[in-house]
């Protein structure tokens, strides 16, 4: 039996933790799409998943690679939606984490925190863009330009929003590095 | 990371997967050598071994050896890879020495 559910979580943490959730009371995600989970039903805790963000597009060949090397660990990716994988493994075979050292957490954190600061860039330049139209049409042309106001107010609550997303990974690098001072 | 390659510490997983490579091995047998050799004390994660299996390839440390097409791919440690793991023996023996000097632990 398979079932669809519908929801929208931004942090990939707590989408982890839902799913990990999930798979305990038997319902393991089977696949993704925009929103739309599909789980199938399985023997409870029949599976660990983990989300990952991978540095290329999962049909570019380094990725193809690097999935298929976690087949061989018996890890399975039942999903993807651009750069973001979702993975399972049997938990029979043992726990399932896939860094397991600071170095490659902190890498790990870096390419979330990239992905997330680059959007918000984008989104900070485009308001300030649309911002200046509004001042210009307001000196020049006497007229409210609504729509761009518009725009600047949906942008800058986005813009927070990622902002917010890439603080997380960022924070958790700052502490990483500060134990590396004395651990690996 | 610029350091001269031979003098920097390696990390407890670039030390192991060497070790394991000096036999040919794919890499979830390198995770369950590595799991054996260390009594159940270090679990690679696919991630960290794949990421260290890179950085070594990179290095010359380590060659993809055996069939280039099988989806199975070995590996195998190289003379620069054996002159790392040398070079890190010598340093864990000084702070062991220098450990067991000051505390008068003894093994």
């Amino acid at each position: 039996m398979k079932h669809a559910t519908w929801r929208w979580i931004s942090d990939y943490e707590k989408e982890e933790k839902w799913l990990n959730e999930m798979a305990a009371k038997g319902m393991s995600l089977y696949s993704f799409f925009f929103g739309k989970y599909t789980f199938e039903e399985t023997e409870p805790g029949k599976y660990i998943y983990q989300i990952e963000l991978l540095e290329n597009f999962p049909t570019s060949p380094e990725s193809v690679a690097y999935l298929r090397f976690l087949e061989e660990a018996g890890v399975v990716c039942v999903a993807s939606v651009f750069r973001w994988v979702y993975l399972r493994k049997e938990a029979a075979s043992g726990p399932f984490e896939l860094y397991t050292d600071i170095d490659s957490k902190i890498k790990r954190l870096s390419t979330m925190k990239n992905l997330w600061f680059t959007f918000v860039w984008l989104e900070f330049i485009i308001a300030a863009a649309n911002l200046a139209m509004v001042i210009y049409s307001w000196i020049v042309m006497h007229q409210m330009a609504w729509m761009n106001l518009g725009c600047v107010v949906l942008l800058v609550v986005l813009g927070l929003l990622l902002l917010h997303l890439g603080l997380k990974p960022a924070r958790k690098i700052k502490s990483l590095k500060r134990e590396q001072l004395i651990c690996e | 990371m610029t350091l001269s390659l031979e003098k920097s510490p390696l990390t407890e997983a670039a030390y192991y997967i060497l070790l394991s490579l000096y036999e040919p091995m794919h890499g979830y047998g390198i995770m369950q050598n590595v799991k054996v050799m260390s009594c159940d004390r270090v679990n690679l994660g696919p991630g960290t071994l794949y990421g260290a299996i890179s950085s070594l390839l990179e290095k010359g440390w380590i060659i993809s050896a055996g069939e280039p097409d099988s989806r199975k791919k070995e590996y195998q440690i190289t003379e620069s890879g054996k002159k790392a793991v040398d070079c890190e023996i010598h340093r864990l023996e000084e702070l062991l020495a220098n450990g067991r000097k000051v505390t008068g632990m003894t093994s």
